[in-house]
């Protein structure tokens, strides 16, 4: 068997590579190539998770389980062939390399393939492992969130709280002769809080997330993910109808790189680009945003919810500058996009799953600081809005429209914060949008890591990050 | 094995390890997805997707756990965990399986599988695909193709619980879809989509309609404006339509309820929506694409009126939450493998009314055409509702120039009681089929 499932929860030890019988994933590789393919690559996931769920004080739910499959992908040319298994066995293997093979059509005899292992770097260093730990160890953290929670005001009336672990393995073999694998955790802790005052209810949303283990919970950590949902929900109750119309708008510091995820990162992977899909398409070198505005995708920061030691692929991840002081420098990559537009690949070939082909995706987005503090460009702006927290955001790649749901919002007066906002979409072309921005905060903060996103019906982690700015003019879709 | 055995063989594994109670699902798929572009096939995409689920009860404690390595022996150790995992949850009185008298299977005739499935392969999809794509093509102001894709297959789901109940209930499903990028006279790209999907082969749309709709909507994109702002009537077209029904559908589902994360959590028999909204959850529509015979966890499927002209009238319910808030299992349990049952909708169907969508359009004055809303801005806890959008501007009762950039906002109460009419015109996609409709008291902000 080339691929044996552990018959033990959680999967130990992790490692697929000692496992995997290299010369039978060559020879795999080979088939693939076996009806005219010019590159192949062999997928390997192997996934196990564990969460909890507790509502109003009770652990309702407690969940484990283990998922694994293999992904064959097939290019020629422009083309590609994928199909996938869950029967890890060699003949399983090779009639998804023959059904990927079936892209191509130009019959010939492939000798088997050399592929030789390749350590990455280890950017996930992990204290305490997930998944494994008998549950009953995890529920304290759990039951600290709601009490902090309601502590913060007694109009919070419902709490809930969970907390997922995944310790996600990923092989890559590919007709290049690369073999790498990466063994990569993820831990996702959240408290959602309803408010209610006599009609009114709000909700309020917090958490935290990254390449780490339970450390992630150390000190106050549930307690202060708890006040901060908590806090958001009850400051609600008071919020007013927005304006609507544009309106300058200051975005808070770290959460607010949601605007740059849609405004500018989708419309720069590079598929879009190699064909001709995207608003950015052709414009390396161009002025595209305000000389202010720095964007850039970094797969390698420590333990980030966004990052990757190597995509799924198995090319190493990297930092890519997309937009220099507003000049656009360079796309996301993937192999195919890299190929097409002879470039490198920018390590960001990402997938969900052995299920999905991998596609340019972004790992962690984020502006660099400027030189204003967050006062200074409040104490600005005589009447906008101050945009602190997201619901998520979504884009058009081809005209390069966007919205961007605030949850948490404020009205700015005089140069002050005023009065909550009741929950608001802003729309922008990102393009425009980018050249209105004109301050930008020496605040700079990655976002606590809660993001997932989700393109062509595949879902990754990502990060963002962002000091405070400020847009000069941008529609809020407000009632008032 | 048959996947119903595994399912037994589940529950059987987990009642030895300990289980008062449990139930089992197998989740099995296979299909095949194209994408097609300039003429050449570029991906061919092959699906075959399994997975077995079991939770297990201690008396009211409840675990889960789940695998896609359907051997006997991994069946057995899964089960064995969600019994194991049972010991952590807390007591909690509302929990275990459907109460016997929901148990069962409709029986009508669902025509849930096309008889040609068997002999679909990727070239039936690849024609259909190039099929659209040469249509969306005639057009000359279409000057670029995002790619056509089609695709299809079956899916089939078993359940088996401790109570005795087993069956299977299987599905075909195919889709075409579409998108285009057009260039206007000043020299814009708007780019827009249509798609057709359905059970049956022969119930999509012809591949031709689907290219030439495509290519319709993004020439009509062309040389758009900025709108009016201010409060103006909207007419939703069916297809923005069925984003306000799916919203509906997700306020009243009883696990919202329960953790009063909706508006219309204290709404019941409440008159919350004009007298022109009514909305019915059906999950036992022949060849509907959610239409089933039992549910996630073996309720027998049926009609639920959620909301009948205005009032609220029942939640969407799965056992856990009916038992949480004492109503009675609407069969709305969905369920995949490796996740905990939820409440989701099946079939949602808004009631027509009596005069055609140009006769709605007549009556506006001035107001907006809404044609497309995107976006996360619905705030289902507070009501709160502010979406991007885009869409026709109309004036003097006539569709003019196409409008973009803009937001619609209003509160989901507001917008309930403001629906003024809706039309004749139902039209499916998928799981759900809507009219056009015209609200009153929205707000339209543009730049």
């Amino acid at each position: 068997m080339l691929f044996p499932y552990s018959r033990e929860f959680p999967m130990q030890p992790h490692s697929l590579l000692h496992r995997i019988d290299g010369d039978l994933l060559g020879r795999v590789v080979a088939a693939a190539l076996s009806r005219g393919g010019d590159y192949a690559d062999v997928f390997l996931e192997e996934r196990a998770e564990s969460s909890l769920h507790m509502e109003d004080g009770a652990i309702r739910a407690a969940s484990n389980g283990t998922v694994a499959g293999i992904g064959v992908r097939v290019l020629a040319g422009e083309r590609t062939g994928y199909a996938f298994t869950e029967d890890c066995t060699p003949d399983a293997l090779y009639r998804v390399a023959r059904t990927a093979a079936a892209i191509a059509d130009d019959v010939r005899d492939v000798a088997p393939v050399q592929v030789a292992a390749r350590r990455p770097r280890d950017l996930y260093r992990t204290a305490v492992p997930l998944v494994g730990a008998a549950p009953s160890e995890r529920v304290p953290f759990l039951e600290r969130a709601p009490a902090a929670a309601c502590a913060v005001d007694e109009r919070i009336r419902k709490v809930n709280v969970s907390l997922n672990e995944e310790v996600k393995t990923v092989a890559v073999a590919s007709s290049d002769g690369v073999l790498v694998e990466d063994v990569q955790p993820m831990i996702s802790f959240r408290v959602m809080c309803i408010a209610e005052d006599g009609d009114l209810k709000t909700s309020g949303m917090s958490g935290d997330g990254a390449r780490r283990g339970l450390e992630l919970l150390d000190g106050d950590a549930p307690e202060r993910i708890g006040r901060l949902a908590a806090e958001q929900a009850v400051r609600n109750l008071a919020a007013q109808p927005a304006p609507g119309g544009p309106q300058t708008v200051v975005l808070g510091n770290a959460y607010s790189g949601v605007l740059l995820h849609e405004a500018v990162g989708h419309g720069l992977e590079a598929y879009f680009n190699h064909k001709g899909f995207s608003r950015y398409s052709g414009q390396i070198g161009e002025q595209v945003a305000s000389p202010l505005v720095t964007v850039v995708d970094d797969g390698t920061i420590e333990n980030e919810r966004g990052s990757i030691n190597v995509d799924d692929e198995g090319n190493a991840s990297g930092s890519t500058v997309l937009i220099e002081n507003g000049i656009l420098r360079g796309y996301l990559h993937d192999r195919l996009s890299a190929r097409v537009m002879d470039v490198l690949p920018t390590g960001n070939g990402r997938r969900e799953s052995y299920s999905s082909m991998p596609l340019p995706r972004m790992t962690n987005t984020f502006m660099p600081a400027g030189e204003h503090s967050a006062e200074e460009i409040i104490a600005s702006v005589d009447r906008g809005v101050y945009a602190v927290q997201f619901g998520g955001g979504q884009v058009e790649i081809g005209k390069g429209d966007f919205v961007f749901a605030a949850t948490e919002a404020y009205l700015i007066e005089d140069g002050r914060i005023g009065a909550p906002l009741r929950d608001v979409t802003l729309i922008g072309n990102g393009p425009e949008v980018m050249q209105r921005v004109t301050m930008v905060g020496s605040d700079y903060r990655i976002s606590e890591g809660m993001w997932t996103c989700g393109k062509d019906g595949q879902s990754v982690p990502v990060g963002v990050g962002m000091p405070t700015v400020k847009i000069s003019s941008i529609t809020v879709g407000g009632t008032a | 094995m048959s996947a119903t055995d595994l399912a037994r063989l589940a529950v059987e594994s987990a009642t030895a390890a300990g289980a008062t109670s449990s139930d089992a699902v197998v989740i099995e798929s296979d299909g095949v997805t194209v994408l097609v572009r300039d003429g050449q096939t570029e991906r061919v995409e092959q699906e075959c997707s399994r997975g077995l689920g079991i939770r297990a009860y201690r008396g009211t404690r409840l675990g889960l756990a789940y695998t896609n390595d359907l051997s006997e022996d991994a069946v057995r150790e899964t089960a064995q965990r969600a019994a194991a995992l049972a010991q952590v949850a807390a007591e909690d009185e509302a929990a275990g399986l459907p109460d016997a008298a929901d148990v069962g299977t409709f029986d009508g005739d669902l025509d849930a599988m096309d008889a040609s499935a068997g002999s679909w392969t990727a070239d039936t999809w690849i024609t259909r695909a190039l099929r659209a794509e040469h249509a969306a093509r005639e057009d000359e102001r279409i000057t670029m193709s995002e790619g056509a894709r089609s695709g299809g297959g079956t899916s089939r789901l078993a359940l088996a619980s401790s109570s005795g109940f087993a069956a299977v209930r299987e599905q075909s499903h195919a889709f075409t879809a579409m998108g285009v990028f057009a260039t206007g006279e000043q020299g814009e790209r708007q780019r827009d989509h249509y798609a057709t999907q359905a059970t049956h082969l022969e119930d999509l749309d012809r591949p031709e309609d689907v290219g030439r709709e495509a290519a319709r909507r993004a020439i009509r994109r062309c040389g758009y404006r900025k709108p009016r702002s201010g409060a103006f009537p909207v007419i939703f077209s069916p297809d923005v339509s069925r984003d306000l029904v799916a919203t509906i559908a997700q306020a009243q589902a009883a696990s919202r309820v329960d953790r009063r994360a909706t508006f219309l959590a204290d709404a019941l028999g409440e008159s919350v929506g004009s007298r022109h909204v009514t909305v019915v959850d059906d999950a036992t529509l022949p060849r509907r694409m959610a239409s089933r015979a039992f549910d996630g966890e073996g309720v027998r499927s049926r009609r639920t009126v959620l909301m009948d002209e205005g009032v609220v009238s029942s939640w969407l319910a799965d056992s856990y939450t009916a038992r949480r808030l004492g109503i009675a299992a609407t069969g709305n349990a969905s369920r995949s493998f490796a996740n905990r049952p939820g409440v989701g909708p099946s079939n949602l169907v808004l009631e027509p009314g009596a005069r055609g969508p140009d006769e709605l359009l007549g009556d506006v004055e001035e107001g907006l055409y809404l044609t497309e809303l995107f976006g996360m801005g619905v705030n289902l806890a507070s009501g709160s509702w502010s979406r991007g959008g885009a869409g026709i501007w109309i004036e003097k009762g006539e569709l003019t120039y196409p409008v973009q950039e803009l937001t619609v906002a209003g509160d989901l109460r507001g917008i309930l009681a403001g629906v003024s009419e809706v039309a004749s015109d139902l039209t499916w996609h998928g799981r759900m089929a809507t009219p056009t409709l015209r609200i009153d008291g929205l707000t339209i902000a543009a730049g």
